[in-house]
């Protein structure tokens, strides 16, 4: 399935509870993500876009920008 | 904490209950229902008609007899003549399906369906095709004069089967005898402070355990005025009608009655509730915010107070004492009290006792506690954690004072990130979101890294279903006041249609997890947002 940014960042919006998120935005710096948040951000992509992330991909995942790449590179 | 004493019944069945009343006080309502007001003594003379046609028709000591009956006389004269000769009692949602009545019926191995004169046809019809559906009478035709000719119960005699759905959906048969019933009715009475001058409003289903053993059994024990209602979701003004009109001081109802009872309150309805000594909330999780609102709207204090009780205890277990303000800890939960006198609550961590402020599973040891579940060696095995004490799967602590404090439903538990939560505290906490009529949190495994997941079904409406980004706000919100109050998120909130709720409104979050697992949820249209 196709993923754009936009559908990214609304998927980022839901989970994280945040009315304003921009691709450059940091999940945990910015957003207040928590660990246990950005697993679920994990899973809820690879729902949404029917991919599998693999565990190495968690650390490199900063951004919101770097969540759409990963889930783009997994496609 | 060792038990309070409590004082011994006063009579050892409900039997010999009734005939005290119609020596006593033959010519006081036992109760009213609406408009007319029954008496002890035509009680008597019904159940006595009642029993000698049902012992016409075979029915005797032992035997069981479902009761598919709403609120009223009918339904109370039908369960105190199955007590006449003996029989046992299995009174069920009067709604029931034919399968599920049927379902029931085979269950318990009835002798006998009972039915109102005027239930459906077509449900009439739909029982008889079920298997042993001949076993089936309308109450009218099970009338008849003449002798009972079976002697009266003993007071270790099974009085009635509660069944209780659970969150599994796999009912289980609380076998209570009269001696557990009475118990309990005299535990209820000393630790409410009931006397002959309350006066019982009742909209509670007389065919449930809250409703059947404390709104009916404890004002008729005492001859004090009941005023029974119609257990409707509908009709909930009637019940606030009936409690101003009949200068009601005692009621009770689960915690979404009253917030049900709340939102129908209208600007120019007079704070007439002043009559009112005890609104007890019990058999859900106690809000807070209700607590507040309930006293607030009707300009009233410490009359709502907080209590917990299960049907393996027959009902009632501890209760805030009346008139004193309900204690409520620091994450907003809300104490149920002293144990009734009777009754002794421990704690066990597993490994022994909890002491004071640490939580564990609670442990009752009553009097009135089941003697198992019917047909069910395994569950009744499970139950028991020793002799005369039993598990409740329900998790709390004891203050140093020895007040109970309910944390969770031990089996509903979420547990994220090696923390735990309740659903409610998740749940509470997204009700307080715009357009949201009710939340249901629950824990999903997926297995993986991502361990138990807190996932969050949100019953929403009006402008909050106009669009998606309507629906994305909403859900932001839910996210956001969850975090707020917990300090974690949800994994997932998803908005639906219509939660799942059993026929007395309780929600039911073990069938909603498997329909959300199972794919049906989302296949029946009842997962609205989002799409994944």
């Amino acid at each position: 399935m196709a993923a754009s940014l936009d559908e990214v960042t609304q998927l980022v919006r839901l989970t994280l509870g945040k009315r304003t998120v921009r691709a450059e935005d940091r999940l945990i710096e910015d957003l207040g993500a928590e660990s246990a948040d950005i697993v679920n951000l994990a899973a809820s992509v690879e729902d949404r876009f029917g991919i599998q992330l693999e565990e190495s991909d968690l650390p490199s995942i900063r951004t919101v920008a770097d969540l759409y790449d990963k889930v783009q590179a997994r496609r | 904490m060792p038990a309070a004493p409590m004082r011994p019944p006063i009579a050892g069945t409900l039997i010999d209950l009734l005939d005290l009343r119609r020596r006593d006080t033959p010519g006081r309502p036992a109760f009213t229902f609406g408009g007319n007001a029954y008496t002890f003594a035509w009680l008597w003379d019904e159940v006595g008609a009642l029993a000698a046609g049902l012992a016409q028709r075979g029915i005797g000591r032992g035997d069981h007899v479902v009761l598919v009956f709403p609120n009223g006389p009918d339904f109370l004269a039908a369960f105190y003549a199955v007590q006449r000769l003996g029989a046992v009692a299995v009174p069920i949602f009067p709604g029931s399906s034919p399968e599920r009545i049927a379902s029931i019926a085979n269950l318990c191995e009835a002798a006998l369906i009972l039915l109102p004169d005027d239930a459906p046809g077509d449900l009439v019809a739909g029982v008889r095709q079920q298997p042993h559906g001949d076993r089936l009478a309308r109450i009218g035709e099970a009338r008849a004069v003449g002798s009972i000719g079976v002697p009266p119960p003993e007071p270790d005699d099974v009085a009635y089967i509660q069944f209780t759905s659970g969150s599994t959906g796999n009912p289980k048969g609380v076998i209570l005898s009269h001696a557990n019933l009475l118990t309990n009715v005299v535990q209820m009475i000393e630790g409410m402070e009931i006397t002959a001058d309350d006066v019982f409003v009742s909209w509670l289903p007389a065919y449930h355990d809250m409703g059947l053993v404390l709104m009916t059994m404890a004002p008729f024990y005492l001859a004090a005025a009941l005023h029974l209602l119609p257990a409707d979701l509908r009709s909930v003004r009637s019940w606030l009608t009936a409690l101003a009109h009949e200068h009601a001081t005692f009621t009770a109802s689960p915690d979404f009655g009253y917030r049900l009872l709340l939102r129908h309150v209208r600007p120019e309805d007079p704070p007439v509730l002043s009559s009112l000594r005890v609104a007890l909330n019990a058999a859900e999780p106690v809000r807070t915010a209700t607590l507040e609102a309930f006293h607030a709207t009707f300009g009233l204090r410490d009359v709502m107070v907080a209590g917990y009780g299960l049907a393996e205890a027959t009902v009632g277990v501890s209760m805030w004492p009346p008139r004193t303000t309900n204690a409520i800890d620091e994450r907003g939960r809300v104490s149920t009290g002293r144990p009734f006198p009777g009754i002794e609550l421990m704690i066990s961590t597993g490994d022994g006792m909890a002491r004071a402020e640490t939580e564990g599973e609670i442990l009752v040891r009553s009097p009135a506690n089941t003697r198992g579940y019917y047909n069910n060696p395994a569950e009744t095995e499970r139950l028991f954690w020793g002799d005369g004490v039993i598990r409740t799967g329900d998790l709390g602590y004891l203050d140093p004072q020895g007040n109970l404090t309910i944390v969770a439903r031990t089996k509903e538990i979420i547990k994220v990130g090696g923390e735990t939560v309740a659903p409610e505290e998740i749940e509470e906490a997204g009700e307080g979101v715009a357009g949201v009529r009710a939340c249901a949190a629950v824990g999903i495994d997926r297995g993986d890294t991502a361990g138990e997941q807190a996932v969050v079904f949100a019953e929403v409406r009006g402008s909050a279903l106009r669009g998606e980004a309507a629906m994305e706000e909403t859900v932001i919100a839910i996210v956001d006041a969850v975090h707020a109050r917990l300090g974690l998120r949800p994994a997932r909130v998803y908005l639906v249609r219509e939660l799942p709720r059993t026929p007395n409104g309780k929600l039911q979050r073990g069938p909603l997890r498997e329909r959300h697992l199972d794919g049906s949820l989302r296949r029946d249209g009842g997962l609205l947002f989002p799409e994944y």
